[in-house]
């Protein structure tokens, strides 16, 4: 069974505190690394974003996202990982994203979740639209 | 045959879900489409057929899951 990897609304800091504070048990890693993907107010044609809208191909991203997962802690014998990303409408300063890879040592942990990122960026159908302070919208494509 | 939507390009087809009649292959199900929904030649998208990626043309059945996807934007 496919796991969920996505929560409606922004990523809040009491989630991301209790995710690392679940793992002060498991005693044989030594190294976590998170990434935090932050929604950017970019000013674009001179309008200004002010919030994202995500939306996915929810039973094709969670495969992919499990997919990669299991990628990363089979390649970097990683002791566990976990990947969260949001849906609904994300402002401008708020978390979308949040990785959090563990491993005994640190170079394991900084390499995973470096190329997970960028896995979930180039692999998994995540959309978003870019929502400006006028009311237009322009969809954002990752590069 | 039921085709799920996705993102932009919802705008071009006015839906996230479509029925069109059972189409034989990918590319014949991507042409009937261009030609009922002007919009989408100027937009760069797959196919997934069963939440797969599909390089090339293959056969289509009538339950396949088929899907428009634009370009990616997580994280």
């Amino acid at each position: 069974m496919a796991k969920h990897f996505f929560i409606e609304g922004a990523i809040k800091a009491k989630m991301i505190a209790d995710e690392i504070t679940s793992h002060s048990t498991k005693i044989n890693i030594g190294a976590h690394d998170i990434f935090l993907g932050q929604v950017r107010g970019d000013l674009i044609d001179g309008k200004l974003v002010k919030a994202i809208e995500y939306t996915a191909y929810q039973d094709m991203a969670d495969k992919e996202l499990e997919r990669i997962r299991e990628e990363m802690i089979h390649k970097y014998k990683l002791t566990c990982a976990h990947i969260h990303h949001s849906l609904g409408t994300i402002e401008t300063g708020e978390i979308c994203l949040f990785v959090l890879v563990s491993s005994t040592h640190r170079k394991a942990a900084f390499e995973a979740c470096q190329e997970m990122v960028e896995l979930i960026k180039k692999d998994v159908p995540i959309f978003g639209k870019e929502l400006f302070d006028d009311g237009s919208h322009k969809w954002k494509e990752n590069q | 045959m039921k085709i799920l939507v996705f993102g932009m390009l919802v705008e071009d087809v006015g839906s996230e879900e479509l029925q069109i009649e059972l189409q034989p292959d990918l590319e014949t199900l991507r042409e009937e489409l261009m030609e009922k929904f002007p919009g989408l030649k100027n937009r760069q998208f797959m196919i997934a057929v069963n939440q797969q990626k599909i390089n090339g043309n293959i056969t289509l059945n009538a339950n396949d899951e088929i899907a428009l996807i634009p370009p990616f934007a997580g994280g």
